[in-house]
């Protein structure tokens, strides 16, 4: 084997151990010693969704689900601002579907209050999926939101 | 090609991994000393489905009214996106209550303008399942 050649498979095989240790950071672990294994299981997740709702408007937020598994979508909070103490209990409405084009297409959709409960639970195969805040008629100024999703 | 593989990733900043559950229902107190417009806020996680206690034991000043409130982690002032808040005054029977899911909650309390410059003294004892 060449020198050339001998230089040419040293500098391949750095690069694939680059992008290997790339890839496996992320999975979001600190730990460089510990193996990844493309197909542990992943476990819920949770992601907050939150924004400002104008009066007569809405808002989606998509999100990823990769096992088959309940998703379950919190109204946290209802605020006039991000001060505390402006918390109210105004109902909006809440939905999950799926995104197309710039709209997300509600398959469920409830009446929701403020609480630290979910009201809405949808059973979710992989794909991707949209959670939709918007106003029934209740606002009469614009509100800041927080949702929170649990998906797996 | 690095680079590619690191673009790859599509870190989300808005989701985290829930890890496995070892959270035990019980009661966290904290003290704080809470600043004019101020926050106290304290995370805790609940095990499963029930009722969370928020009772405000303590404050000095004594008589000293504050706000006291329950939500999630989020972005709002102090850390906490909050659903329900009261006024309230120190005592033994909780203030404030909430039926709650498993998963992690904040609470705790915020300045309604009576805090003095010099800031209030505060203790929060929290009951969760």
């Amino acid at each position: 084997m060449t020198a050339r050649r001998q230089l040419r498979r040293l500098a391949a095989c750095a690069l694939a151990a680059a992008v290997a240790t790339t890839l496996a950071a992320c999975g979001g672990s600190s730990d460089s010693a510990a193996t990844t294994t493309p197909s542990a299981v992943l476990g819920p997740q949770t992601e907050l969704f939150e924004g400002t709702l104008a009066v007569g408007g809405s808002a989606f937020y998509s999100f990823t689900v990769q096992e088959k598994s309940d998703a379950t979508v919190m109204l946290a909070s209802v605020a006039t601002s991000t001060a505390p103490g402006t918390s109210t209990n105004t109902v909006i409405g809440m939905g999950i579907g799926s995104p197309l084009g710039t709209e997300c297409v509600e398959a469920t959709a409830v009446l929701a209050f403020p609480a630290l409960q979910s009201p809405l639970v949808s059973n979710l195969t992989p794909g991707i999926y949209c959670v939709r805040a918007y106003d029934v008629g209740n606002l009469k100024s614009s509100v800041n939101f927080a949702i929170r999703i649990v998906h797996s | 090609m690095l680079a590619l593989a690191a673009a790859g990733c599509g870190s989300d900043n808005t989701s985290t991994t829930t890890p496995s559950p070892t959270a035990t229902a019980g009661t966290d107190t904290f003290t704080a000393t809470m600043a004019p417009r101020g926050t106290a806020i304290h995370q805790f996680t609940a095990s499963a489905v029930g009722a969370v206690s928020v009772t405000l034991t303590f404050t000095n000043p004594p008589s000293t009214v504050v706000g006291l409130g329950i939500g999630i982690p989020g972005g709002n002032i102090g850390g906490c996106d909050l659903t329900k808040t009261v006024q309230a005054l120190a005592g033994s029977t909780a203030q404030l209550t909430a039926t709650v899911e498993g998963g992690q909650y904040c609470a705790g309390a915020f300045d309604v303008g009576t805090v003095p410059s010099s800031g209030v003294l505060v203790t929060i004892s929290v009951a969760h399942p």
